[in-house]
């Protein structure tokens, strides 16, 4: 980005978060309605320790089950490739597990494993798998018709079409889905932790909603949505690498 | 170093169709053909009269609704499984990720037996004059050198039948000559079995030992033509422009002898 590029958009940043103090500051909108950038700067030094641990913490679960998640779907797709026959099957059970609502799974995945990482890795994994799982399936599907003959003709058993053709196929629509599913991690983690936590940037949330400290609850969200932002860039870096 | 043996191919009373909205397409109806181990064959034939799907029938891609295709008595898939058939598209369908040479390496690693490779895969490269391309991937090539590096992957095949559609479609008039004659050579050399589906009368009456003209669709064979000219062949000599006249006659006039 050249210079002027980049003063000109922290530019139109500076200008939209100075409206937004003027704003909140003139019609006096109360702090536990509406934080302004201050306010929630401030927040950032005051809790800087818990919001550190925190955002380590929900990193960790997240990262744990986009891991676990997206494997288990890599695997799944691999495995439908080759046992297509099971596909209804298979898929249904996905869906199901896809379908049931985090609220409603978060709780009972409380009881039964406790307050720490587990269920908030179990439940991010819930999250992901299911993107992964049916893009890579399109991608191991779509390669190309004409090569799939070719290697057909070369009397290519299934696993050489898999290992050369297909794998790379999939490459665009996997890392498509793991674009998608990266941010979402966090809200897998975040959610879980809100439900039920000893630590994370969704227990901290959840407590500044209870006290009504939203300057704290902003600060956390802001540090949730650079995250997110910072695991997205991490898959386009490794796209990048992939195809250079 | 092993050379393959060529393979007989006996089509007879060979149908097949392509699912269709009202059923069934009609593509190959009752096609029979005996073509002899090692002999060069063209075939001919109006656009969409079904050589494409022939070749694919041969190649074992598809399998017949009708009629039967033993290749030196077996069946088309004995044939595959012993990896003596080697297939060339229209479309040069390179795996996008690997380089010229890679690709070729490719088809001799999926496709060797045992390890009896008649050619090395950079001197194929070299051979349709791609050497400088060897390293390159196939998106930053032409549709015309694509072509060629995906007759290279066909050519460095140790196969005792070779089913080439069209493999030089998209090459421009000098280099097409050139390949052609080269391709031969080198398909003499091995003995193998060629069958060719091609547009390119001249070519086909310059290369083949016979050519075979289809009718339109439903395809049958409607002339079979002998070209005994001794080789090389000379294309302004008064038998070979006859021959071309001949096969050109039998492709203007598709219904000639099936009726």
């Amino acid at each position: 980005m050249k210079w002027s590029t980049a003063w000109l958009n922290g530019g139109v940043v500076l200008c939209v978060l100075a409206s937004w103090e003027w704003w909140v500051r003139s019609l006096d909108v109360p702090v536990y309605l509406l934080p302004g950038p201050l306010a929630i700067a401030t927040a950032f030094g005051m809790h800087s320790r818990g919001l550190i641990v925190g955002a380590l913490v929900t990193t960790g679960e997240a990262l744990s089950g986009l891991v676990l998640g997206s494997l288990f779907g890599l695997l799944l797709a691999m495995f439908l490739n080759f046992w297509e026959r099971l596909e209804p099957a298979v898929m249904g059970v996905a869906l199901f597990a896809k379908s049931t609502p985090l609220i409603a799974i978060a709780p009972i995945l409380t009881i039964w494993l406790g307050f720490g990482p587990a269920p908030k890795i179990v439940i991010t994994a819930l999250i992901t798998f299911f993107p992964v799982l049916v893009n890579s399936l399109t991608g191991l599907r779509a390669a190309d018709p004409a090569v799939h003959a070719v290697m057909q003709s070369w009397h290519a058993s299934r696993w050489e079409v898999f290992v050369h053709l297909r794998w790379r196929a999939q490459y665009p629509y996997l890392l498509a889905a793991l674009k998608s599913v990266a941010p979402l991690s966090l809200v897998g983690a975040v959610v879980a932790e809100w439900l039920g936590a000893s630590s994370g940037l969704g227990q901290l949330m959840w407590l500044a909603y209870n006290n009504l400290n939203l300057p704290l609850l902003f600060a956390a969200a802001v540090v949730l949505s650079l995250i997110g932002s910072l695991l997205y860039q991490v898959v386009v870096v490794f796209e990048r690498r992939l195809y250079i | 170093m092993q050379l393959p043996t060529a393979v007989e191919v006996n089509v007879a009373g060979l149908g097949f169709g392509y699912p269709s909205a009202s059923g069934s397409l009609q593509t190959l109806a009752g096609i029979n053909l005996n073509i002899r181990p090692g002999s060069f064959v063209s075939i001919v034939g109006a656009n969409g009269c079904g050589k494409s799907t022939l070749l694919k029938l041969m190649a074992g891609l598809l399998v017949p609704q009708s009629g039967s295709i033993t290749l030196s008595g077996e069946p088309v898939a004995a044939m595959r499984a012993r990896k003596q058939i080697a297939w060339m598209a229209q479309a040069p369908a390179l795996l996008p990720w690997l380089t010229v040479v890679q690709n070729v390496r490719l088809a001799l690693q999926i496709n060797s037996q045992h390890g009896a490779s008649v050619h090395d895969p950079a001197a194929m490269v070299n051979a349709v004059g791609l050497a400088e391309f060897a390293g390159a991937y196939p998106a930053t090539l032409s549709g015309g050198m694509q072509q060629r590096a995906a007759l290279a992957r066909a050519l460095v095949l140790n196969a005792g039948l070779w089913l080439l559609d069209e493999p030089f479609s998209a090459l421009d008039e000098m280099t097409r000559e050139a390949l052609a004659t080269d391709v031969l050579e080198l398909l003499s050399k091995s003995g193998a079995t060629v069958v060719w589906v091609t547009h390119q009368v001249q070519e086909a009456v310059r290369l083949s030992d016979y050519v075979y003209v289809l009718s339109a669709r439903p395809a049958q064979v409607q002339r079979e033509i002998k070209i005994g000219l001794a080789r090389p062949r000379d294309e302004q000599s008064a038998g070979f422009m006859a021959l071309v006249g001949e096969v050109r006659a039998a492709l203007a006039n598709p219904l000639e002898g099936v009726l």
